[in-house]
Parts: C-alpha cells; structure tokens; sequence
C-alpha cells in the first residue's frame, strides 16, 4: 500500500459522524413494520387453521348426519316389516280358522306341522341372516348366526329324534300342504322376526309313546341396532368443568380507530390498525340437558390487542395520544414528532353462554356450539413498545369513552377425544362478533370488532 | 437520544445485545444503534454522493442488520461484521449507477512523495466532500481499495467488473483526489 492510500486510510480510520434523528425514527417506523408483516403472516395462519378445522367439522357433521339419519331410516324400515307381519300366535288363528280340519288332525300331523314349522322358521333365520350381513354390524351378528345355527341345530336334532320314534311314515294331508305352503310364501316376505314370537312353539299332545316335551327356541340373527344399548354412550359425561385458552386475530374494523387518525402532514395522527391479536382464557362448566344437547357457561379474561403507530408528540407518557383518542379530534393541532409505534390493548372479563348440539357423541366427539357473551370493559392500556413513553390506562366509567358491557355473538366447533374416562380434550376454532363497537357512541360511528380464534380445552368430568 | 442510561447500562455486554436485538426488543436495537451508527455513518457517507443518500444507506444496512443477527455466528467482530453489511448495502445502492468503464491511458495522479500537501490540514468534512463529488464508479474503487484494503482482483469480483477496469478507476480517483485538493488548497490558501 503507497503513500496516498496510507494516508487516506489514517484519515477515516476510526472517524464518526452523527446521523440525524430522523434516521432511527425511519429505523423504528421500519421495524414496527415488519413485526406488523410478522403478525399478520402468523393472523393468516391463524385464520387458515380456523377456516380448515370448521371445515373439517363441517365434514365430520355431515358424514355424522349422514349415518345417523342412515341407521334411523333403517330402523324404521325393519318396523315396517315387523308390523306387517302377523305373529306367529296370530297365523295360528288365523289359520285354524281358515283350516278347520286343522283342529281335528291327528298327534301325527301334529308332529308333521311342528317339524315343518321348524323348516319354515329355518328358512326365515336364514332370510333373517342374509338381510344382518348387509347391516352395519356385520361381525356381531355372524357371531350371532354362528350361534344360532349350532343351537337350532341341536334343537332339531334332538326334536327329530323324539318325533321320529312315533312318526314311522304319514302323507301329508291337503290341508297341511296348504298350511305349508303358505307358511313357505310368507317366510319369502320375511326379513326379520321378533325373537319374543318364536320362543315357544306350541306342544302338540302325544297320546303314544315318549312324552318328553321339547321347548324349542331358535335365536335368529339380530341386528346391531337392537343388541348394542346405544344408551350406554350417553350414560357418561352429564356434568363438566374445563380450562380454555384460545389465540387468534382480532379485527377491530378499523373505521373505530380512524377518529383518532388525522391527516398525516402537519398534525397529530396515528395510523389505522388493520388487525391485531387477541387471546382469552377461562373456566366454563357443562350440563347436559339432551341426548344430544348441552350447555355451557363460565369466566373468561379477554385480552385484544393491536398495534400501530403516532406521530403525536408526547415525550413522557402517552395521555396526549388518549385525550386526542378521547376527544374524537380530527384536526388536532398537537404538535408533531417522529413516528414511534403505539400498541393499544382492551382487556375485558367475559361470561358466555353457550348451547352445543353433539353431532358425534363417542371417543371421539363433535359439536356446534352457538351463544352470546356478556363482556365487562377492564381497561384500555395505551403502551409504547420502544419503552420511550410511559404506558396510558383508560378504565370504563361515565366519562371514559369505552363502553362498560358488550355483548357478542359465539359460534364454534369442538372437536373432541375422550383421553380417558374422566378427562376429555378438544380443539375449538371459532368466531367471535361484538354486536357493538368498543367505544361510546360519541367516539365512534360504526365497526363492530370481531375475532377468529382456535381454542384448547381440558375437560373434568364429574358424571 | 432518550433511551434511558440505567438502560444502556443494562446492556453492556454485547452477546446481551445481539440477543435481544435477535428476539426483535427494541430497547436493544435502539442501543446497538446508538452505539455504531457515528461510525458507520461515516462508512456510509464515503460511498454516497449527499449525506441523505448516506442515511439511506445507513437506514437500509441497519434494517439488514437487524434481520440479519440471528445469524450471527461470532466468527468475526461485530464491528467488522456490521461494516461489511453497511459497504454491501452501500454498494448494492450505487449498482444501479455503476457505469464501470474502462478508462485507459490515465496516468498514476497519486500524492507524490515530494509533494507538501498534507491531508491533515484538511477538515474531515472537507474530505469527506471532496470524495462524494467523485463519480460513482472512481469512489466505489477508491474506497474499496484505498480504505478498505481490498485488491484490484477482489474489487473486480465484487462489482462484477475486469481488474483492468478496477485500476484504472482507482487512478482516474487519485487523479480526481488530487486535482481537487490543490483546488480546495488554494482556495483556503492550506499548505
């Protein structure tokens, strides 16, 4: 290195020279900035995990409704069948009627039609059998046929045996053909029989031989439907308490805050947020007062909070920010500074009332919960993220400008895993909407604050 | 500058800063500023031609600095490592002016040994100007090579130029340099 650069370096070696202030004012407006950037990619994503879990419960819903209006429809069809077909005591009737010669038959062709009842009530079990398999609970009722089958086998076995040793050969008679064959045409109509119409068959009285008496019951395949107690499900979870926490974005529809907002050139403005966050936490309790039915009720702290930035010159503390809030001035002639970011934050108690229908009640639950919420204003906090400024509380009161109590609108979805039997946890993405505006009327012309949030609950039950 | 000094003090150490400037705490970044903006002001305004381009400059480096510390892997000083930011900034600012051409022929117009001007009775100020009235592309190079200490293959590689371009842009820069001071010299009647 010569001379001359030698020379030059010695000469800004080490030299400083003082920026202006408004260059760490850009710097802070910047930053501020870019934390809003973050914010808002995290809101967004916020929002995209509300919208998918709705959705997705949306989904779940139908599909629920889906089958359960599957199975009912299904029920209902098998009652039909059962009403329309007249029970076996009934047949008698009418057919000792319809077949007087029926009552002066011998012990013979007594036996005869009992055995060839056998075959007919065989023959519905089967057509029984064949309509479970295309049921929901396919398993079970195999399980069920399986069982049926051995032991009507065994009862025929030993039946037969019995009535054979008196029955060496016999022709039917015309009127057993018929009855027979009328049997055979409505067990065909047959999809299901009442399990209470075929335990006993009535005993024909054996003059000769034997007088061992079989009671011969055959257990015919039963739907799902009517061996599984689906009461049993509903028995638990009556009474419950849980923690909540929820996260999300708060959108304070911004017109609320564009009073305070003057023009930027040459007087005191802020700019408009244009969404914030907002996160609550709480205590609800829960009853059910359906099958399908609950409520729900509680304490919440809200906290909604959003950020943006002033130019108001207040170097101490950030009151003359609020009383030009406060004094709804649009045309402020307050003096002017660098921008500096303002994080203005609402903190409310809340007791919501909720009404939930469950549309999966199992392991694994799902329900729409709608209501309202009584909010009671805390205070307003007015703080200066840079630490420049000493914080601005503004409480509720007559002469503040926030309104005491509000009141919003609920709607959620829970999705919901039972952990164990006395603990349930679920996610609950949601929305919320204030029916008014935070501030008094004369501070404010519109925009009612809303907030999509997803929520975490831990749930004791009791019973 | 009105953050507090029992704050500052707070956060001597500089592993505190780089720390809390990483988690986005502007008391931090409000003191790693306070502490090297004087310097790399300075940095800046050699590379800029007006002293609001250098605080755009230093705006822009500090932005990039601060987005940038969660990478910082101690490898190198702070200081050196904040510098490096700031000429990068600078240099992406004048790219778009960079019209590098070769300029040849240009005899070597460098302080000569005999010759009785002294820098030192310049006023840093006075410098500074003198080196902000030159083209772009003469003070790219001379600071880079002259202050910063870079070679002419280096600068070649940096600005995406011939080494031959580099060198004759640095000389068209002690040409420019010097005529300039016998100027101001004379005007001022400095030795």
């Amino acid at each position: 290195m010569g001379k001359f650069e030698q020379s030059w370096k010695e000469v800004f070696e080490g030299t400083e020279l003082s920026p202006t202030d408004s260059v760490w004012a850009n710097i802070n407006r910047d930053l501020t900035a870019a934390e809003g950037e973050t914010m808002k990619k995290r809101i967004v994503l916020y929002q995209r995990i509300a919208a998918a879990s709705v959705l997705f419960a949306l989904l779940i819903g139908s599909f629920g409704v889906y089958r359960w209006r599957e199975d009912n429809s299904q029920v209902a069809q098998n009652k039909i069948f059962e009403k329309s077909l007249p029970s076996l005591s009934e047949r008698d009737i009418l057919d000792e009627k319809n077949h007087p010669a029926n009552s002066t038959l011998t012990d013979k062709d007594k036996l005869s039609l009992v055995n060839k009842r056998i075959e007919s009530n065989k023959e519905i079990a089967s057509a029984k059998s064949t309509s479970i398999l295309n049921s929901n609970s396919a398993k079970l009722n195999l399980k069920n046929s399986a069982i049926t089958k051995s032991d009507r086998s065994l009862n025929e076995k030993s039946t037969r045996q019995n009535l054979n040793q008196h029955i060496a050969s016999g022709n039917e008679s015309a009127d057993n053909k018929k009855f027979n064959s009328s049997l055979r045409e409505k067990s065909a109509e047959i999809a299901f029989v009442d399990l209470g119409e075929l335990e006993l068959l009535p005993i024909p009285k054996i003059k000769e031989g034997p007088k061992m008496v079989e009671i011969i019951r055959i257990l015919p395949a039963i739907p799902g439907v009517f061996m599984v107690h689906n009461e049993k499900k509903t028995v638990h979870e009556q009474v419950w308490a849980s923690v909540t926490a929820a996260a999300g974005s708060y959108n304070p529809n911004t017109s609320s805050y564009s009073n305070y907002s003057a023009s930027q050139s040459n007087s005191g403005s802020s700019s408009s947020p244009v969404v914030g966050s907002s996160y609550s936490f709480g205590m609800l309790a829960g009853v059910r007062v359906a099958r399908r039915v609950v409520l729900q009720s509680g304490i919440q702290y809200l906290n909604q909070s959003i950020n943006s930035t002033s130019n108001i010159s207040s170097p101490n503390s950030l009151d003359q920010v609020a009383s030009l809030f406060a004094t709804k001035s649009s045309s402020s002639s307050n003096s002017t500074t660098n921008p500096y970011a303002i994080n203005s934050a609402n903190e409310f108690v809340s007791v919501p009332v909720q009404a939930g229908y469950l549309f999966i009640d199992r392991k694994m639950g799902l329900q729409l919960n709608t209501g309202v919420s009584t909010e009671f204003f805390l205070r307003n906090t007015l703080s200066d993220p840079s630490g420049q400024r000493q914080s601005y509380s503004q409480t509720a009161g007559q002469d503040s400008p926030y309104r005491s109590v509000n009141f919003s609108g609920l709607l959620s979805s829970e999705v919901s895993y039972k952990v164990s039997n006395r603990y349930r946890i679920s996610v609950v993405p949601g929305f919320h909407y204030s029916f008014n505006p935070v501030l008094k009327s004369p501070y404010n012309s519109s925009g009612n604050p809303f907030v999509w949030d997803v929520g975490f609950r831990f749930r004791y039950i009791f019973k | 500058m009105n953050v507090s000094n029992s704050k500052i003090k707070s956060m001597l150490g500089e592993k505190e800063l780089i720390s809390g400037c990483a988690k986005g705490e502007r008391t931090a970044q409000r003191t790693l500023y306070e502490r090297h903006c004087r310097r790399l002001m300075a940095v800046c305004s050699r590379y800029s031609k007006s002293m609001p381009e250098a605080e755009d400059i230093l705006q822009e480096g500090f932005m990039k600095i601060f987005s940038s510390l969660k990478t910082f892997r101690y490898e190198s000083k702070l200081d050196t490592w904040m510098t490096r930011i700031m000429i990068n900034t600078a240099l992406n600012h004048q790219r778009q002016k960079l019209y590098l051409l070769p300029m040849l022929d240009v005899e070597d117009a460098g302080l000569r040994e005999d010759e009785k001007i002294s820098l030192a009775d310049f006023h840093l100020s006075e410098l500074i100007a003198i080196v902000q009235e030159l083209p772009d592309g003469c003070r790219v190079v001379f600071n880079l090579f002259a202050i910063e200490g870079f070679g002419h293959k280096e600068i070649a590689e940096m600005l995406g130029i011939s080494e031959g371009t580099s060198k004759s842009q640095y000389n068209r820069a002690k040409s420019l340099l010097r005529a300039k001071l016998e100027t101001v010299k004379v005007k001022y009647g400095k030795v």
